[in-house]
């Protein structure tokens, strides 16, 4: 019997000395931020190579998952297409000893159906440029380091998201290390708008490296690059670039590119190659006086202009691209910078320009109707009191204003400012504007506040919880407020009739299936 | 173990060396008759009668003559009187006929279901338990046949992720059915076969705190085999009523799933909300269990 005894108390100590090794909750969840698509919102849950969908329905969440990778790959950074259809999530080895996995990138759709799209991209790439046609991502790494030991820094990979086809290819430049890439002649989002050199269409994408930048055609790939040295010697350091199709008033398509420094601004006017290799640029720099925080392009009944803002002077300058030519138009408040937006005078469509700087006190406009004539260059102000922190266009007509504990709506037909105040600081970022309704719900309080821009009318409304993100889903048209809980926790709010009681919570959709988990 | 240990020692206490010729004895042993006791003498006072003197004749006549004078006594001293007890009144053997135990018991459960580890580091869980039984002998075989009723409960905490945390409890009520040998007496092989309800209490603290009590199904079967005193090693032998042992047994535990949707607690007049599933949770797996019985027989 002792025998009998001593056996079993002995097995009974085993059992209990039996650890868990594969707790599969063990240790913490690495969740990249959500991000916002048609909708949802989709977070990466890179602890499990997981994707997770989190559709609202009319009262219900729908939760999908979707595997990125396996467990020698980790996601490296996820990002939504400007579409929104899609998400995009680039995986990268999980670990620098896992020598035969390849980068990949992977094309998710936004409701979390079928089967990803999956590019070679073989870089471990830090940043993705979206063409506003929403047809392809540039992938490139930017001002980044990335996670290799040795990198190419102008390595770049041209992803069709329309298709299944990547691009890998190294920039033909001068030596400058990539820093940006702008979809320069594209200017309406959701439409190609290819470029007509020399009567054939390019569809151009600019590669910014350090006093140069690199011209690709992403629709041919047979054709060169064509790269462009902005000049060194004179610290010229490319960071924006604006391309102005041919018209009857400049036939040929002009590419301007502004500096970071320095009193021009780079006209690089495309041509086409007699050879049919492609095309080609001729440099040309304007003179505009002082380096210039933006830039715009406008066509009078005659002259081709091109609007800058000088960030010092905070004036306007217009150049006639043909001549070089050009006048001032002093504003009289900082400015730095620029947007065009439609106006009517007594019936009359017209162009306006709004000039405005961060931190200024003032938002300045100037009709283009009469920019001919120096007697129709009268600017006029509209006052901003407590100086502007962020500044958001809400449509052609409107503008939303923070500034420290109040927000401005700004009514520029009527040249009517409004201020808001609050009891702490709202980001205008924070926003979404159905029909005549503002909506605003900014981190770290627990309001979302309404604004009928009609009569402007201000309500909020008291959540439970307090905001770490706010998001408009376009497809159903809801509102979605994300609260601070790993296990997942938002509120979907009715923009239409934002209220406590037409608005629903969910909690632990982050955990939906956690246990079912093999 | 420290418990067992008390236990044994007091169960054994008591035991009387077992006598040479009790070796063969049996369940209804009749116990051997208590020797009679040993005689011993009483001391008495002397009687008038035997003084015969003339004198003290006399002396005595004359004392009875005359009046009666208050008589000088003196306190006797007490004799010291030996202590004696009686003999155990002889009891007659008792065939065991029936048999109740109170049991306390300490189980152990695996857990198959990973997703248990969500509410708790270890997939072995101790569960303590309270038994009450009683069986009867079937005819004059050795089979006995009983069931009794069993408390246990058992909890654990955990978390998801290191951010949520998770606490778990589980209440359970145990009818069961019981069939025992007694292959010899101190030895009983046993199985039992019982069910109830398991009530299962879930909590999941994140910065919500969300609580949900479900009750599923439970059965539960084990064998075992349980190791106790005979009544000849006990002091009154056949006709003992109590004794004790403890029970060795292993067995499977089937629990209905949980389906762990635990609502937000939430304070007055809150917006709408609604849980996710967080999945299934299935508590069953193979169990040990050790127990110590006291036995009224």
């Amino acid at each position: 019997m002792r025998h009998l005894l001593g056996t079993t108390m002995l097995a009974l100590l085993a059992a209990g000395a039996c650890n868990e090794f594969n707790d599969p909750y063990y240790g913490p969840r690495e969740l990249l931020p959500p991000v916002t698509t048609h909708d949802g919102l989709v977070w990466v849950d890179r602890t499990h190579d997981e994707v997770l969908f989190v559709l609202p329905k009319s009262d219900e969440l729908e939760v999908r998952r979707a595997t990125v990778g396996d467990e020698r790959t980790q996601v490296q950074w996820s990002a939504v297409t400007r579409d929104r259809n899609s998400v995009l999530a680039l995986t990268v080895p999980a670990s620098p000893k896992e020598e035969d996995v390849d980068e990949q990138l992977h094309r998710l759709a936004a409701d979390g159906k079928g089967e990803p799209v999956v590019y070679d991209v073989q870089a471990p790439f830090t940043a993705a440029a979206l063409s506003p046609d929403h047809r392809r991502a540039v992938l490139y790494f930017g001002t980044d380091t990335g996670s290799a030991p040795l990198q190419n820094a102008n390595q770049i990979a041209i992803v069709d998201l329309t298709g299944t086809e990547v691009r890998n290819v190294t920039l033909n430049g001068f030596g400058g290390a990539l820093r940006s890439v702008e979809f320069p002649g594209q200017l309406t989002e959701g439409e190609p708008a290819p470029i007509l050199i020399g009567g054939a269409p390019h569809d151009i994408v600019a590669f910014l490296a350090a006093s140069e930048v690199v011209l690709m055609d992403m629709d041919d790939p047979s054709l060169d690059q064509v790269a462009i040295p902005l000049g060194a010697d004179i610290g010229f350091e490319p960071i924006r670039t604006l391309l102005r199709p041919g018209n009857p008033l400049y036939p040929d398509p002009a590419l301007f590119v502004l500096s970071a420094q320095g009193a021009e601004v780079g006209m690089l006017t495309l041509l086409d190659e007699a050879d049919g290799s492609g095309f080609t640029a001729q440099i040309s720099l304007l003179p505009v006086g002082e380096a210039s925080g933006d830039l715009v392009f406008y066509d009078s009944a005659a002259v081709p202009y091109l609007i800058t803002v000088g960030r010092v002077s905070g004036s306007l300058v217009f150049t006639d691209i043909r001549t070089q030519g050009g006048f001032r138009v002093e504003l009289g408040s900082a400015a730095s910078q620029l947007l065009l937006r439609d106006a009517s005078r007594d019936g009359v469509a017209i162009r306006q320009v709004v000039a405005w700087a961060p931190s200024g006190t003032m938002i300045s406009t100037l009709d283009l109707d009469g920019i001919a004539d120096s007697l129709g260059r009268k600017p006029r102000h509209l006052k901003i009191e407590t100086g502007i922190d962020a500044l958001v266009q809400l449509d052609n007509d409107r503008l939303l204003i923070g500034s420290g504990s109040r927000l401005y709506v700004v009514d520029l037909p009527s040249e009517q400012v409004t201020p808001l105040s609050s009891q702490t600081a709202y980001d205008p970022t924070a926003s979404a504007l159905v029909a005549d309704k503002l909506l605003l719900g900014t981190a770290g309080q627990p309001w979302v506040s309404t604004v009928d821009l009609a009569t402007l009318n201000p309500e909020s409304m008291l959540l439970d919880a307090p905001i770490t993100g706010f998001h408009y889903l376009t497809g159903p048209k809801q509102i979605v407020v994300t609260h601070d809980d790993a296990a997942g926790h938002l509120t979907v709010i009715d923009p239409t009739d934002p209220s406590r009681a037409t608005s629903r919570s969910h909690w632990g959709f982050l955990l939906q299936g956690e246990l079912d988990r093999k | 173990m420290t418990t067992l240990a008390a236990l044994i020692l007091l169960l054994t206490v008591h035991v009387a060396p077992p006598a040479p010729v009790d070796r063969s004895t049996t369940f209804s042993e009749v116990e051997p008759t208590p020797a009679p006791p040993t005689p011993m003498s009483v001391h008495t006072a002397p009687t008038i009668s035997e003084v015969t003197t003339e004198d003290s004749r006399a002396r005595n006549l004359e004392a009875l003559k005359t009046p009666p004078r208050d008589p000088i006594t003196a306190v006797p001293t007490p004799m010291p009187i030996p202590l004696q007890f009686p003999p155990p009144p002889a009891r007659p053997a008792r065939p065991i006929r029936w048999r109740v135990d109170i049991v306390g018991d300490i189980s152990g459960l695996l857990i198959r279901d990973p997703g248990w580890l969500a509410f708790d580091y270890n997939r072995r869980v101790n569960i303590p338990g309270l038994t009450l039984r009683a069986d009867t002998r079937i005819g004059g075989s050795r089979v006995f046949l009983g069931g009794g009723v069993s408390y246990r409960n058992f909890f654990g905490g955990g978390s998801l992720y290191e951010s949520s945390y998770t606490y778990s409890r589980v209440y359970e009520p145990l009818l069961f059915a019981r069939l025992a040998v007694a292959a010899v007496e101190g030895i009983d092989i046993f199985a039992h076969v019982g069910g109830g309800p398991s009530i299962v209490a879930l909590e999941v603290d994140s910065t919500q705190f969300a609580y949900q009590r479900s009750v599923v199904g439970m059965l539960d079967g084990q064998g075992g085999v349980a190791i106790y005193l005979p009544k000849k090693w006990l002091r009154r032998r056949g006709a003992s009523r109590v004794t004790g042992g403890l029970e060795l047994a292993a067995g499977y535990t089937w629990r209905g799933d949980v389906e762990v949707r635990p609502p937000v607690d939430t304070e007055e007049d809150p917006i709408p909300i609604s849980s996710a599933s967080l999945g299934d949770l299935s508590l069953r797996g193979f169990v040990w269990r050790l127990g110590l019985f006291i036995r009224f027989q």
